[in-house]
């Protein structure tokens, strides 16, 4: 697709096309940090395939997370980076471009 | 999925996943206020008797207490969290989420607050009634408020509608009653919510 229009297209992440990767940059963009229960319960998905997503846009460079124990129970938060800022917003202005052609 | 699809799902995510933190400093202030306004129309009550009218009852007083305790637990409570937020660098925002804590906690307030002053003017002496309405409505209101905003503000709404309906068939008490429900609860809370993000 993003041969058939370079110049309307820039900025469109296929990365942000799945619902859920969408909805954690969603929640991470708007929050300074997040917990894994807290975007599982958000986003209303299943811990698999939370992590699996997760672990695409970390390797993307988009998110990072932080391991630590709140008393004796794991935590990871997560937050957004300023490559993945940067992306999500491309994204949403593609976005906004598309729906205005 | 459309653009436009993903861009009101992405707007909904930024919206819902907001949170909106409540400090403990608010309830204990507004508990307070609350104690300090009823224990002051407990004196200025006496002995007179709520069940009848017209019988020495200081409905002009206790209206005067009743509207600057109402001004002063809203607006204490309010004036602290701007200085708080401001301290913190937080912008205070009228973003849909805080709408929709608004609305979820005044729309009940209101009904039942409209339902009080009605009773106020009721010439067939209500007045011991109005504790009771006024736990009840809003301890549903915060019944609901536990559910898009702090979790744990379910048990205070859910002991304020126990102590409302208490005040219902214990009328003689009512004012007691709402001493404890609009004075202790919220100091409790507070207390308990001071204690647990120290903790």
């Amino acid at each position: 697709m993003a041969e058939q229009n370079p110049i309307l297209l820039d900025g469109y992440d296929k990365l942000f096309e799945n619902r859920v990767r969408l909805g954690v940059m969603s929640v991470l963009a708007a929050n300074d940090s997040y917990d894994f229960v807290s975007l599982r319960q958000m986003l209303g998905v299943t811990d698999g395939n939370l992590t699996t997503h997760l672990r695409a846009l970390e390797t993307a460079g988009y998110v990072t997370s932080v391991k630590q124990f709140i008393g004796r129970k794991p935590n990871t938060s997560y937050s957004i980076t300023e490559q993945g800022r940067c992306a999500f917003t491309a994204h949403i202005t593609a976005l906004s471009k598309l729906l205005k052609v | 999925m459309a653009p436009g699809q993903a861009l009101e799902e992405i707007r909904d995510m930024m919206n819902r996943s907001t949170r909106s933190y409540l400090c403990g400093w608010s309830p204990l202030l507004c508990g307070l206020v609350a104690l300090a306004g009823g224990l002051l129309v407990r004196r200025l009550i006496g002995s007179a008797d709520a069940h009848a009218y017209d019988s020495g009852f200081p409905i002009a007083p206790v209206c005067i207490v009743a509207v600057v305790t109402l001004a002063l637990g809203v607006l204490v409570p309010f004036v602290f969290s701007l200085i708080r937020a401001g301290k913190n660098g937080i912008a205070l925002s009228f973003n849909a989420n805080n709408r929709r804590l608004f609305v979820t906690l005044f729309l009940p307030v209101f009904i039942g607050g409209m339902m009080s002053i009605a009773m106020c003017f009721a010439k067939t002496g209500m007045y011991e009634w109005i504790p009771a309405v006024m736990l009840c409505f809003y301890g549903l209101a915060v019944t609901n408020l536990s559910k898009c905003s702090e979790p744990s503000l379910e048990w205070p709404g859910l002991i304020l509608i126990l102590i409302g309906l208490t005040a219902c068939f214990l009328r003689r008490y009512a004012l007691e009653l709402w001493i404890l429900g609009f004075g202790a609860v919220h100091v409790v809370y507070g207390v308990y919510l001071i204690f647990k993000s120290r903790g």
